[in-house]
């Protein structure tokens, strides 16, 4: 189906479907995913590791499209609140090799 | 026909069968926040029970991109737009959501898809639906996170991945399991009464003696979970991992278990119950039930698409970030009231959240300790108040399964042994 051109006539390709996106949909997104890991307890750089790798798609279109500061912004505020007020030292938080 | 009352619909409505309603009803929460489209649970449910000849294009768990993707191809676009051409500019609801369980989010006034049978399908069908074409069942994700490849290479892949042309617009993975409805169009189609609906657990089983494949059930399935198996010619679909549920899997010790696609979540967004139903069919109070809570206390979590009319039994938590008019097509008028809860949190709904992927144990019921407080900010301008509380999850005897913090400690596996279980 799709290594053509889009058929106008397909009842099964979308044309001329319009969908609302602009820089406030990245920026909620953006919010979210970084609210919502460190809420499950991920650390700031491993956060930011999720948007910088492009297999994230979601993930890293918003830091492309947003930029790394203002999505360090973000994740810095969300692991203001959420960033594991009473867990023990660093060491045992982010481990890894 | 006879009538039932839908109770996520608020109002009465056709059905082939007279109601009857199991003791207890198999029922899931997905939060879609979370839902990276690992595709974990796809391939949990695909080694366990799809991996045989015959079954190559079936997935019976799947996780699809929307707003464009989907398996099969459009199944939700299609019956919508079925739905749209039985009742033009009449699929609306009235009312306001407010709190009555026999309807939660007011009252649907267009047309289910047993209602709009007899408009656009012969006299003897049940139900309105389609049956999907080969090329819509055989490609799930084609052209979703990794769209079309090079114009005039046809079925040859980009070399590396972070080239792909992409979709510049919001998107979401919404991950699909049956959805093990209080009333199925599967079971409402079959015409050899091959299809039930378990009086213990409301999991929808296809009696695979019965069935002699005559595909009205993958017609009539509006979210397109019953599949057709070429080589051995009857239909098959998911089958909720029911010696699982039953507590018979050698691995339970004789507790039920979550299903293989739960258990399997790593993005930690699935939550599976079995509720306790009324007579009539809606859900009976039991506050301390986890599900009970996110759907009719909290009311964060919505069922899909329940214009349907088929009362499915799977409730997501909508994603934040969606442009509203979506997202209340796919999940009805409860979606803003969601969104703004599941945004300001108060204290239980932030250690209920908690419960989600802690252990494989079927959760009935649960008790929330309060902890100290250990933040107090604002978070884009939201003021926020965080208490380490303790969630205390309880399972069908009463005896705890787990305890976890609001603030619970993570532990992350070092790089050289990722894989050392």
């Amino acid at each position: 189906m799709p290594y053509g051109a889009p058929d106008p006539t397909d009842p099964n390709v979308l044309v001329g479907v319009e969908l609302p996106a602009d820089q406030e949909a990245t920026r909620d997104m953006a919010w979210v995913f970084a609210e919502e890991f460190a809420r499950m307890g991920f650390d700031a750089p491993r956060i930011l590791g999720l948007f910088r790798s492009p297999f994230y798609a979601g993930a890293h279109r918003a830091l492309r499209r947003l930029g790394e500061t203002e999505v360090a912004a973000i994740i810095r505020e969300c692991i203001g609140v959420f960033g594991a007020h009473t867990r023990p030292p660093d060491a045992e938080v982010t481990g890894g090799d | 026909m006879a009538r039932v009352h839908n109770w996520q619909l608020g109002r009465e409505m056709a059905y082939p069968y007279e109601a009857a309603y199991p003791e207890r009803q198999f029922a899931f929460v997905f939060n879609i926040n979370r839902c990276i489209a690992c595709q974990s649970c796809t391939m949990a449910c695909k080694s366990t029970w799809t991996f045989s000849k015959g079954q190559e294009q079936m997935w019976w768990a799947n996780v699809e991109t929307k707003p464009y993707g989907g398996y099969p191809m459009f199944w939700d676009m299609k019956i919508l737009e079925l739905l749209e051409r039985a009742n033009p500019d009449g699929q609306r609801w009235t009312g306001a959501p407010a709190g009555d369980p026999r309807g939660p989010w007011g009252r649907f006034e267009g047309r289910t898809i047993f209602e709009a049978a007899r408009m656009l399908t012969p006299d003897s069908a049940r139900v309105l639906g389609y049956l999907p074409a080969d090329e819509e069942w055989n490609s799930p994700n084609i052209y979703e996170d990794n769209p079309v490849g090079e114009r005039g290479k046809p079925r040859e892949y980009h070399k590396t991945g972070e080239s792909l042309p992409e979709h510049k617009t919001w998107f979401f993975y919404l991950a699909r399991i049956c959805n093990h409805c209080q009333y199925p169009a599967c079971l409402a189609a079959c015409p050899r009464k091959a299809i039930y609906k378990r009086p213990e657990d409301g999991i929808v089983l296809i009696d695979q003696a019965e069935c002699r494949g005559y595909r009205k059930c993958v017609e009539a399935c509006p979210y397109k979970k019953s599949m057709y198996r070429g080589n051995t010619r009857v239909s098959e679909k998911c089958v909720g991992c029911y010696p699982r549920v039953e507590g018979k899997d050698p691995e339970s010790g004789g507790v039920p278990l979550e299903t293989r696609c739960m258990a399997a979540c790593i993005g930690q967004i699935r939550l599976q119950g079995l509720v306790r139903l009324n007579a009539d069919g809606t859900w009976a109070e039991d506050r301390q039930h986890p599900l009970y809570y996110l759907v009719h206390v909290a009311k964060v979590a919505l069922p899909l698409y329940p214009q349907l009319g088929t009362e499915p039994n799977g409730y997501y938590i909508p994603p934040r970030w969606v442009p509203r008019p979506y997202l209340r097509q796919m999940f009805g008028p409860g979606v803003d009231a969601a969104i703004e809860r599941y945004e300001n949190p108060d204290r239980e709904l932030t250690a209920v959240l908690q419960l989600f992927r802690r252990s494989n144990r079927i959760i009935f019921g649960y008790r929330v300790v309060e902890g100290p407080k250990v933040y107090e900010g604002t978070l884009r301008g939201r003021t926020i108040t965080l208490y380490n509380d303790t969630v205390i999850a309880y399972g069908k005897d009463g005896k705890e399964l787990f305890r976890t913090t609001v603030e619970e400690p993570i532990h992350v596996r070092s790089a050289r042994h990722a894989n050392s279980i």
